[in-house]
Formats: structure tokens, sequence, C-alpha cells
């Protein structure tokens, strides 16, 4: 087979090849960096900083588990379990938002374009308003219907391998058919249920408490190191079906295995917070603009969707003249900037 | 049936279809075919569009499950090998591969290592060095820098050509790797592949459109219609004027080469040899 | 040269499929009929053919029979409007954007219209309908301006891709806004949700009269367009060769697809789905001439409507089950079916 021998150390072609590694290994390290930097200030302002504003020492006592008079039950209590399940949420939907954009090669492929969190609003709204469930069992039952959702729209997009204009095509279909579901279920409920109900369909953090930690921090770790593990994989299915398979990619295994990890990491976290607007789109897109092309930005990704979960709780409830539940922010500003995003995007990329 | 003589060296590897029946879903597009792939030569599959020819090379790069037969790969049936291994020794060039936006091309280059690398993805020296040959012997060792959608075509071209020679393998399937290239580029190409085989022993079978490249390039043609076999054999053999009227189904007039001896095939385009017999 | 050259046994499945058309054409047009007919007859009291008959004989006879076909009567006549003007919308969308997934509800006018409603339920306090229809209609037709105004953003103008993600953005941002103003207000809630479904229940031919003439000439620009349409569909460059002025004819397109579907949705609300499939089967039916793609959407759309409202009036008598869950739970089916079909290239 091919010996390399004849070339020499100083090649132009080993010297390039070496340069633009390293080069594309430091853009992401130091977008790595900046982006914890950030996600991390965003967090203790969002913890310092409500109706009343605390000394960042006493936020940094509390934290470690002294007793602050006036403080402890405010931030402990209150404050503290939001932001985490704020960056936690965020930390879920930048990841399973680019996973799938990167491995059906379309930023439009996010799970809320394709219908995941259409399925999962569904069953939380029937479990609100026909079940009157609450808590942990309604969390389960928006997990069940986020990955029902998906398995049904892989399932019938299913023809041999998985085309992915295909299954953007169906997720969009299927996902107008559930928010069909989903008004008529809510014409049907009472005035405080549909209250609830909406307030969870716009995605709020305004009722996360401790309870919510646990798991959603436990299926964080469980699907997300195995998916940090497949990024290789994912990375070479961005070549394209055939070539891919060529190199030795098992795309089917490949591919159902990021969705299943994918829709579960991001059920979990609408079952803790509702969909909260755009953060599963945008991250992905933001992300690789920060870390580069050369690989998909998973943790990138992630980092940049809890960044901007958190800079929106933020906002949310101190600009406007009423709180306003967090997915309203992140839906206004993700707006434009998705607009002038995809545009640039545009110009290389086909949609569907 | 013509038998071609093969270059075996004591590495290379065998390729043979056995009876193998391929079929989309309902449509069958080859009946029942069988190929042996000479080795450490270089072949085209021809045909008419639509004949078979890229399934074809799907199913000999295990892409394609035949719905009955089977693609051996040194005697054991490619799809139930592992895939990983199966990749470290037969490379595929698709029709359309996609290229990530924005990489370079030795990030591109990077990805034929795929079937070496390990659960972490750490990248060794030997992958380096693999890589920085392919860049080497392509021409691309300048440009290996540059985003790969600054490039031109033929550079483009070249840089997935790169990609599949960093994989290493001993043998190479290429789904029509001269079109959408200038004639240059072409050349440039076909000449790249002939040296591969010529220093490396790599078995090469490509699908080709242009009948001359191929009499020129390959030591064996296969050529299909309607998804069989309808001549097999050296270029010498397989281009004649009765095999264009029916594979191509148009008229051509076959000469030789003054240089090579080999065949050389002009369309018979009536309307301007009528004018021009007329002038 | 290719019309000579033809053999008959070339042309004879052409004719035959000439044929099928034909057929097919006359058996929709028989089932619409048919689907009226039940809508009038059919309902939380059913009537005799006789009676409509009689009904509509002796205007001056109100017994309640009478009187619940003439309620029935508008709300048909309603479906058949809404049907016909969300079909033919999605089919002009859908030339104009090159997207087979262009509809109202995906480019973002029905979002525009409901955040004009609960805008002016909360901060106006409008409360009739004919009130509701203007509002919805200018909350279409804004929403509509402002997405082709983002959509032709940048150098290169408008083109297909920017208008549908414009599309998309407008509608997801306004329908956050809409949930930021409903989520204190409950009554402004349970006002909306009942709009936010879709229904052809209210029908009155007094509230259908204003909005008729736009209509009509929403469907006028339509019939206008088909031709350009199917110059777009070979892509802005052929089409441009071909001699059409491609910003023109998209715009005016563009606005016959708003004018129609700001108009049924001020009519009726959103109705989902009637806009997305119709115009496909009706592809499926004529092949990709849009002269042809647009008349059959006008038949079909009607018949889906039609059908669907009676199918929600029977399950669950005496209650209705809104038009525009039944259009979904028929479309959806239709929808996999046609995606299954289509074969895909790879992106």
């Amino acid at each position: 087979m091919a010996t390399a021998s004849s070339i020499s150390a100083a090649s132009a072609a080993l010297t390039g090849l070496r340069r633009t590694r390293a080069r594309a290994a430091r853009r992401r390290a130091i977008a790595l960096i900046v982006l914890v930097a950030l996600t991390a200030a965003l967090f203790v302002i969002d913890l310092a900083y409500g109706r009343k504003f605390y000394a960042l020492d006493d936020v940094a006592r509390v934290v470690m588990g002294q007793d602050v008079p006036g403080a402890t039950f405010i931030i402990g209590e209150l404050r503290l379990p939001r932001v985490i399940v704020g960056t936690l949420c965020g930390l879920a939907f930048g990841m399973a938002g680019v996973c799938f954009q990167q491995m059906l090669r379309n930023t439009m492929a996010s799970p809320d374009i394709i219908g995941i969190t259409s399925g999962a609003n569904l069953a939380a709204v029937v479990g609100i308003i026909l079940l009157k469930w609450s808590g942990l069992p309604l969390s389960a039952l928006a997990m069940a219907g986020g990955l029902i959702t998906a398995l049904v729209t892989s399932g019938l997009s299913w023809k041999g391998t998985i085309a992915p204009s295909r299954l953007i095509l169906m997720g969009i279909g299927l996902s107008a058919a559930l928010n069909a579901a989903t008004s008529w279920v809510l014409i049907r409920g009472d005035q405080w249920d549909i209250q609830a109900a909406s307030r969870w369909l716009t995605g709020s953090l305004a009722s996360s408490d401790w309870t919510d930690v646990p798991q959603l921090a436990a299926i964080l770790i469980v699907t997300a190191v195995p998916l940090m593990l497949l990024v290789g994989q994912i990375d070479v299915l961005r070549l394209g079906d055939p070539m891919a398979r060529s190199l030795g990619v098992r795309t089917n295994a490949v591919q159902t295995a990021v969705i299943v990890l994918a829709v579960l990491l991001l059920s979990s976290a609408t079952a803790a917070s509702g969909p909260i607007a755009f953060v599963a789109f945008l991250s992905g897109p933001i992300a690789s603009w920060a870390a580069g092309p050369s690989k998909p930005p998973l943790a990138a990704s992630g980092l940049v969707g809890a960044s901007i979960v958190l800079l929106s709780d933020i906002v949310a409830q101190h600009i406007p003249p009423t709180q306003l539940p967090v997915g309203v922010v992140t839906s206004v500003i993700g707006g434009p900037v998705l607009i002038i995003l995809l545009i640039r995007l545009s110009r290389k990329q086909t949609l569907i | 049936m013509t038998q071609i003589s093969t270059a075996v060296s004591p590495t290379a590897h065998s390729l043979w279809a056995d009876h193998i029946r391929l079929a989309y879903e309902h449509r069958t597009v080859i009946e029942d075919l069988s190929l042996d792939i000479p080795q450490g030569r270089i072949g085209a599959i021809i045909g008419a569009n639509g004949c078979g020819k890229s399934t074809l090379l799907k199913a000999l790069a295990r892409l394609l499950r035949p719905a009955s037969g089977s693609v051996l790969l040194d005697g054991k049936a490619i799809n139930t090998m592992p895939t990983k291994q199966v990749a470290r020794i037969l490379g595929l060039l698709p029709q359309s591969p996609i290229a990530p936006e924005g990489i370079t091309i030795a990030d591109l280059v990077a990805r034929g290592r795929h079937p070496y690398q390990k659960l972490t993805g750490s990248f060794t020296e030997a992958d380096e060095l693999a890589v920085a040959h392919a860049l080497e012997v392509t021409g691309l060792a300048d440009l290996a820098e540059r985003p790969i959608d600054e490039v031109s075509g033929g550079q483009r071209q070249r840089a997935w050509i790169a990609l599949a020679l960093a994989q290493q393998t001993d043998i190479l399937l290429l789904d029509e790797p001269t079109t959408y290239l200038d004639i240059a580029y072409q050349i440039e190409v076909l000449d790249l592949l002939s040296e591969l085989n010529a220093r490396e022993g790599t078995t090469i079978v490509m699908v080709l459109h242009d009948l001359n490249q191929a009499a020129r390039y390959t030591d064996w043609i296969l050529a299909l219609k309607d998804g069989e076999q309808a001549y097999y054999g050296t270029p010498a053999e397989v281009i004649s004027e009765r095999m264009v009227a029916d594979v191509f189904n148009t008229e051509a007039r076959i000469v030789t080469d003054p240089d090579t001896g080999l065949p050389f095939m002009i369309p018979d385009a009536r309307h301007s040899l009528a004018r021009h017999r007329s002038a | 040269m290719a019309s000579l050259s033809q053999s008959n046994t070339q042309r004879q499945p052409r004719t035959s499929a000439a044929t099928k058309t034909a057929v097919l054409t006359v058996v929709l047009v028989a089932a619409l009929a048919a689907s009226c007919l039940l809508s009038v007859a059919f309902g939380s009291r059913v009537v005799t053919f006789g009676q409509i008959v009689n009904a509509f004989a002796h205007p001056e006879v109100t017994d309640i029979a009478s009187d619940a076909i003439r309620l029935r009567v508008p709300r048909t006549v309603l479906a058949i409007l809404v049907g016909a003007a969300l079909a033919v919308s999605g089919a002009l969308m859908q030339g104009v954007m090159r997207n087979p997934l262009a509809d109202p509800t995906i480019l973002g006018l029905n979002s525009g219209a409901a955040f004009a409603i609960v805008c002016s339920i909360a901060f106006v306090g409008l409360s009739t309908p004919a009130q509701y229809m203007i509002v919805a209609l200018a909350g279409g037709a804004l929403t509509a301006m402002a997405v082709w105004a983002v959509g032709s953003i940048g150098r290169s103008g408008p083109s297909p891709l920017k208008f549908t993600l414009a599309g998309a953005v407008i509608g997801s941002v306004l329908s956050s806004l809409t949930s930021a103003i409903t989520l204190p207000r409950t009554d402004v809630i349970s006002t909306y949700r009942f709009w936010q479904v879709g229904g052809v229940s209210g029908g009155r031919f007094e509230l259908m009269a204003p909005v008729l003439p736009l209509m009509a000439v929403g469907f006028a620009v339509a019939a206008l367009s088909a031709r350009q349409l199917n110059a777009l569909a070979l892509g802005d460059q052929m089409a441009a060769g071909l001699g059409v002025d491609v910003n023109r004819a998209r715009m005016m397109a563009w606005s016959g697809a708003v004018l129609l579907s700001a108009t049924s949705t001020a009519l009726a609300g959103p109705i989902g789905f009637v806009g997305l499939v119709v115009p496909h089967a009706a592809r499926l039916i004529v092949g990709a001439d849009y002269r042809r793609i647009l008349a059959m959407s006008a038949l079909i759309g009607p018949l889906l409507l039609v059908a669907s409202d009676v199918i929600g009036r029977v399950v669950s008598r005496p209650d209705d089950v809104e038009v525009g869950i039944v259009t979904a739970l028929i479309g959806a089916p239709v929808f996999i079916a046609l995606v299954r079909r289509r074969s895909m290239p790879e992106v």
C-alpha cells in the first residue's frame, strides 16, 4: 500500500495541513473559552440581578451553602434553581439543535421545524388540560410526546435510509397537524388550565424549582457524552450519505442513535421549561460561526444555547414593564438574528 | 469471454460481483450480472443514461445491497464485513459528494482518514503523512489552506480524489470523476489516476461518459445496456461501430488513433457531414 | 421537428391521461355537489331533500327545519369560497417560492392576522365579527408586506429562499408577541382561542358581502399570474430569458395570494392544510401547468373544506368539530403519502 516515505517533514503539504489543523483547533479552543466565560458571567448576573440586587459576595456565599439573612431564600430557593434550569435547558436545546442541523446538513432541520417540539407541545397540553397532570408525570408525558413524534417522523420518512429533505418535509407537515390538534385541545379547557398551558407553550422558567434539576442534569450527562463521542461520525456524515458510507460510517445506525439521543435531550429540556423559541434553531449557526467549520460544534452550540436563554431571562425580568416568559424574549431577539444569519447562509446553501 | 490479465501484487485485494440482481424498491435495474474486477487494472463502465452504471458501482462499493447474489471482497460477502474494515480496502468517490461549508482543502482531505480513526478521533502522524502525500500527488500542496468553496471546479474535484487517496485503499471506485470539468482538468484527473495505478498498483473502476477517454485510459471496458452486460473486453475489443449503435443507439465511425493504435470514435453527425460533403 | 417524429404509440398514453383527467374532474364536481347537498342536509337536525326544496321555494315559512337550512346555506357558501381561496392562494405561494411547503400559515400571514386580532381585543376593545374581519385583513396584509420587504433585502433582490425564511421567522416572532399579550389577560385568551382554531360556522351573507370584491380581485390576479408562474417554475434566469419580468411577476402572484389568504382568514380564521395539501393533489392530477393547477385547486379546495365541515358536524353531534381540525386530520395522511411518493434528491 501507499507508503508516505517520499514526504519529507518539511513539505508544503505537511506544513499546510498542520497549520490549518492547528488554526482550526485554536479557533475552537478560543471560542469555547469565550463561550464558557460568557455563560458563567450571564449565570452570575442572572443570579444577582433580580427585583432586588445582591452583592456578588452574598451570591457567592449563598451558592457555597452559607446562610445570608434575606438572601438565602431568594437566591437559594428561587433564583438558583431557575438559573440552573435555564442553563441546562439552553445547553440541551443548543446541542440537540446542532446535532440535527449538522447530521441532516440543513439549517432548517432544527427540532422546532421538524415537528418534535410540536409533539411535545401537544402531549403537554393534553396533560395539562385533559388529564390535569403536573410535575414529573407531565414532564414524562411531554418527553414521550417528543420522542414518539420523532420516531413516527423518521419512520414515515424511512425508505432504506433517511433522506434529510424528506424528513424535513414530513416533519413540517406533521407539525402542522399536531399544532391543529393542540389548538383543538386548547378550546376545550377551563380558563385556569388554558393559562397554564399557554405559559408552558411559550417557554418559561418561572415555575422552575429544585425538583427539575436532578433529572435534567442526569439526562444531559447520559445523552451528551455519547453524542460527543459521535461527533466524528456526524462530521463525516456531512460529506453526504454515499461518501460517509464508503468511509466506513454505518449511516443508518449513527443517524438513529443521534436522533434518539438528541430527542431525549431536547424533550427533557422541553419538559422542564416548555419550548423556548429559536434556541435550538439559532445556537448551531452561531456556534459554527464562532468555532469555525472544521467540526460539528456540539459543545460550543450548547454554550451558545445556555447564553441565549440566560440573556433572555435577564431581559425578560427587567426590560418590559411586566415580567415576560423567557420564550417571548428569545423569539423577539432571535427572529431578526435568525433572518440575518440565514440570509447570509442562503447564498451558499439550498433550503430544502 | 475475454480474460483481462491482472497485475497481481502480493497485497492485492479481489472484488467480484457474483450473479447480482440490483433493484430499488420494486424497480429492477440489473437482472443478473457477474463481474470479476481485474486486479491492479483500470476499468471503465460505460452505457447510455439510466442503464445502471452508477447502480452497479454503488453495489460494488456496498452502498446498495444486491436483491440476490453477492459482491465478494477477497471471497467474503462485502455486506457482512465490518464497514470500517472495508473502508480501508475499498474507496468510492460518489458523483456529487457534499463539501461542508467553509472547511479548507486539507481539512476535507483529512476526512479520508476516518476509517483509521479510533473512537476518540485522534489524528496520528501516519494520518498526517497520508493526507500530506495525497495533497502532494494531487498538486494541492499549495492550496491546502484554501477554503474548498473558493477554489475552481477542477481543484475541488482533485481535492475529492485526494480524499479518496488519503483513504489509502487498494481498490478505488469513481462515479463520473470527469463530469463538470473542462478538458484540461478531465485529462489531469485521468492522468492522476493512471499514475496512481502505475505507481501503487491500485485497482480502479470508473463510470465514464467519454468513450475516447475510456479507450485511452483503461485496460478493460464493460458496456451495459438495460442493466445487462452487452460488451466486455479490452478497449480495442469493445469499442466498435456495432457497439456504439447497439449500446448508445447512435451512429459513429471508429478510426484508429495513429499515435496509440487505439480505437477512436467520431460521432456520425449526419447534418454537419451532409453540409460539408455537399459544399 | 419533435412533433413529426412523435409516433402514434407515444401519443396514445397522452390521450388516455387527458381522458382520465376529464373523468376525474367530472367525479370531483359531482362530489362537490354531493357534499354541498349533505352540508345543507346534515347537522344537529337532519332534514330531508323535500324540506330543502320547500325552504327555498317558500322563503316566508319559518319552521325549525327551514331555519336550519337557511343557516346552513351561507355556511356552505362560505366553505366553498374559503376552500377555493385558500387552495388557490397556496398554489400561488408555492409557485412564487418554488417551495412545496409554502402556505399562508408557514409564511406567517396567519400569525400576522392573529396578532392584529389580539391587539385589537386587548388594547382597542373591538368585539364584533365585522371588526375582527377588518383587523384580520389588515394584519394579514401588513405582514405580507413585511415578508416581502424582508425577503427583498440584499443586492440580489427577492428570492424564494429568503421569502420562506422571512415568512417563517416573522410568523414565529408575531406568535410569540401574541402569547406575550394574551398570557396576562385571561379574557383575551378565551376570545382569541376560538378565533384561532378557524371555522365556517359563523358564515352569514351580510358578513361575507364586503369581502367578496377583494376575493374576486384575488381570483382574477391568480388567473392572470398562471402563465408567468409556469415560466418562474423554470428558474429566475430561464424565466427572464423567456421575457418575463421576474420581480413583477412574483409581486403580482404574491399580491393575489395575499388577497385570497387574508380574505379567507378574515372570514373563517386560520384554517390549516388546505393551502398546503390541495395544490399538491391538484398537481398530481393535472401535471405541472399552473393554469390547470390553479383551476383544479379551486375545485378540490372547496370539496375538502365542505366535506370536512360536514364530517366535523356528523362525528360529534350535536357539537361541531371545528373544520380546521378536520382538514388537518384529513390533510395529514394525504401529505404524508405525497412526501413518501416524492423521490428526494440528496441535499
